[in-house]
């Protein structure tokens, strides 16, 4: 089955394109030579860090019992281990290294042979090493890693298009780090935010769909469902005063007012997936009017509220999805912990809850939204060409 | 009142209005999953191996998900067999890139959080981490799937003589199509809840070397990632899957 699949995709991919074929493997052959650079580039860039970097090429473990507050016994390692320095002047040089790991492993780190780790070294007047100690783990090689593998795989399988998402992707991410470094000067959050959500919308559109009649009813159908979910989930905040709405979770790290930074979070949250419904219901009204112009608004409306129910379900279930898997960790730390339902409820998922609660409405909100926007835009143009 | 009673009150009146008894059906199945997912996490914490709930759960949760909203037809068992493909593969690609990066549980930023709790909880964070990355692109994955072999099935009910490879390309394209879109959906998805966390490391002296192996940014970064990874891997395995089961009986016809 595997094999036949192959074939399948070396059909697709090779066979039935000849005049495209060197210029295609050209392409491809840079592609993979580019990433082969980076990773070798990646997994050897200790010399770049000023910070000592240690490869851990012994360990001896010590096995032993801890006992926990509920009376369990919990497994604990005290592993003793060498490792060597892998850049600065030290470099060669071999170091003994303390560590300590339990089971659960929820904060400390189960080191294993060739782990790289980050050390803070002691020294006595004449520079020799004294001691060494374990700060954190290297793992930046591995977020190198998994980013080679997401770009080949979204290059091989959407080809133009998966090069234009990434292409997107990285515009949306450069103006995400201008809005956060605005954001430093602390006033006027509120405008930045909406002007950047512009620049999401638009650009995002543009460079996903091109530039065309469909891509303008998708663009003002975004602008006006966001509107129209924020003005909504606006509206039922003010009005109950954020009631049920834990922000302790966001508290730790914010010296901004958590509520604004929420509330950005909301519009930027909720944007991306209204974009998603205003493309694919533009896209069918389109496809629509391309197979008949002359075709009643009944029958578009019936069509794409039909499409409509189909995608809501599975949409607000990605969101659900997406939101929640990020508190699962704090969760089962809780419930091991004998908390409440009720309060981890409140504590952890009010925040992912609301998130998710508002793109859903969103999403539904977008898809009349966006049908009558379209049939007002795309008709126009049929009318005009006739 | 509570807001997110409000606004789960105002979901269910505009899915009710906008989708009828379809959108009805699938704010319950919404419900339905969460209460799911929360089964899980409570298995989980019993000291159930969390690998096989997390498996286990995620085919109980693309079966509600598929055969509620959807309905029983040829088109929903593809896309059932595909995501099942796709969750045993993010699996393996990820399983040993993740425990070797070790992102489980909390960095020393969260420190203050955790302080409170005993840390000595005898569950294996390291399988959670596994466990996090499936429910994430569970749902992204579905949507995916069950959008490409539904217009799967349209194009051929249109033109019952397709070859499976001709449908097998259809399903490719119409791939290429959700992709664009769907990036951009978990993107600001994932960037939303990633915000207050880059805003506190530019505020804070971390270096940019200090960021990019630190333990929360890097989880962050690598489940976002593999989720990407995921809705493009369901892609060709859905086509695929879709042609052959969509022209399984008139094949036989023919031989």
């Amino acid at each position: 089955m595997i094999n036949s699949f192959v074939k399948d995709i070396l059909n697709v991919r090779w066979l039935k394109s000849h005049t495209y074929h060197k210029k295609k493997l050209a392409i491809w052959l840079g592609i993979i030579m580019l990433s082969l650079c980076n990773l070798f580039f990646i997994s050897n860039n200790q010399g770049l860090y000023h910070k000592p970097i240690g490869k851990v090429i012994e360990i001896q473990e010590q096995k032993s019992y801890k006992d926990t507050m509920d009376r369990q016994k919990e497994p604990i390692k005290i592993q003793k281990i060498k490792a060597v320095i892998m850049n600065g002047t030290d470099k060669g040089k071999t170091v003994a290294l303390n560590n300590q790991t339990s089971f659960s492993q929820v904060n400390d780190l189960d080191l294993k042979i060739s782990d790289e780790v980050f050390l803070s070294i002691q020294y006595n007047v004449k520079h020799e090493i004294v001691s060494a100690m374990i700060t954190d783990l290297k793992r930046d090689q591995y977020i190198g890693y998994i980013i080679n593998i997401f770009v080949l795989f979204i290059l091989i399988v959407g080809e133009m298009k998966g090069f234009r998402s990434l292409v997107s992707v990285s515009v949306n991410v450069l103006i995400f780090l201008v809005l956060i470094a605005l954001f430093k000067k602390g006033n006027h959050l509120m405008l930045y935010s909406v002007i950047a959500s512009l620049l999401f919308i638009v650009l995002s559109i543009l460079i996903v769909s091109g530039k065309n009649k469909k891509s303008f009813s998708a663009i003002v159908a975004t602008l006006v469902g966001t509107f129209v979910s924020m003005l909504i989930a606006g509206i039922v905040i003010k009005v109950n005063h954020w009631s049920g709405i834990h922000f302790e979770e966001m508290e730790e790290f914010l010296t901004l007012p958590p509520e604004t930074i929420f509330f950005i979070e909301l519009i930027i949250g909720t944007l991306g997936a209204i974009m998603d419904i205003a493309i694919s219901i533009s896209s069918a009204i389109e496809e629509l009017y391309n197979r008949n112009p002359n075709v009643e608004r009944k029958a578009i409306i019936k069509s794409s509220r039909e499409i409509g129910q189909d995608i809501m379900g599975t949409m607000a279930n990605t969101l659900i999805f997406a939101y929640l898997s990020g508190s699962i960790s704090s969760i089962i730390l809780l419930l091991r912990n004998g908390l409440e339902f009720s309060n981890i409820f409140s504590l952890n998922l009010s925040l992912e809850l609301t998130r998710a609660l508002v793109g859903s409405i969103g999403i539904v909100l977008s898809i009349p939204i966006t049908m009558y926007i379209s049939i007002l835009i795309l008709k126009n143009r049929k009318v005009g060409e006739a | 009142m509570n807001i997110i009673l409000v606004l789960l009150i105002i979901l269910l009146i505009l899915m009710s209005v906008i989708g009828g008894t379809r959108g009805i059906q699938s704010f319950f199945t919404l419900i339905l999953n969460f209460i799911i997912l929360f089964l899980m996490m409570i298995l989980i914490a019993f000291k159930i191996d969390p690998i096989k709930v997390t498996f286990i759960g995620s085919m109980i949760i693309s079966f509600c998900t598929l055969f509620f909203i959807n309905g029983y037809h040829k088109k929903t068992v593809a896309s059932l067999i595909s995501v099942i493909i796709v969750i045993l593969l993010v699996m393996l690609i990820t399983y040993h890139m993740s425990t070797s990066a070790k992102i489980q549980g909390f960095s020393s930023q969260q420190a203050d959080m955790v302080s409170f709790y005993s840390v000595y909880v005898q569950i294996n964070f390291a399988k959670i981490v596994i466990c996090e990355i499936l429910v994430g692109l569970l749902g992204a994955i579905i949507d995916v799937s069950i959008s490409i072999s539904s217009s799967m099935n349209e194009i051929y009910k249109n033109d019952s003589l397709i070859t499976q490879h001709e449908l097998f390309n259809s399903g490719m394209n119409i791939g290429k199509d959700v992709l664009g879109t769907m990036t951009n959906t978990l993107f600001f998805a994932y960037i939303s809840g990633f915000m207050t966390l880059i805003i506190y490391l530019s505020i804070s002296k971390y270096s940019l070397s200090d960021i990019f192996n630190m333990k929360i940014f890097c989880s962050e970064v690598f489940q976002s990632i593999c989720c990407g990874i995921g809705i493009i891997l369901i892609i060709p395995i859905t086509a695929f899957v879709t042609s052959k089961l969509l022209l399984l009986n008139t094949k036989s016809n023919n031989i």
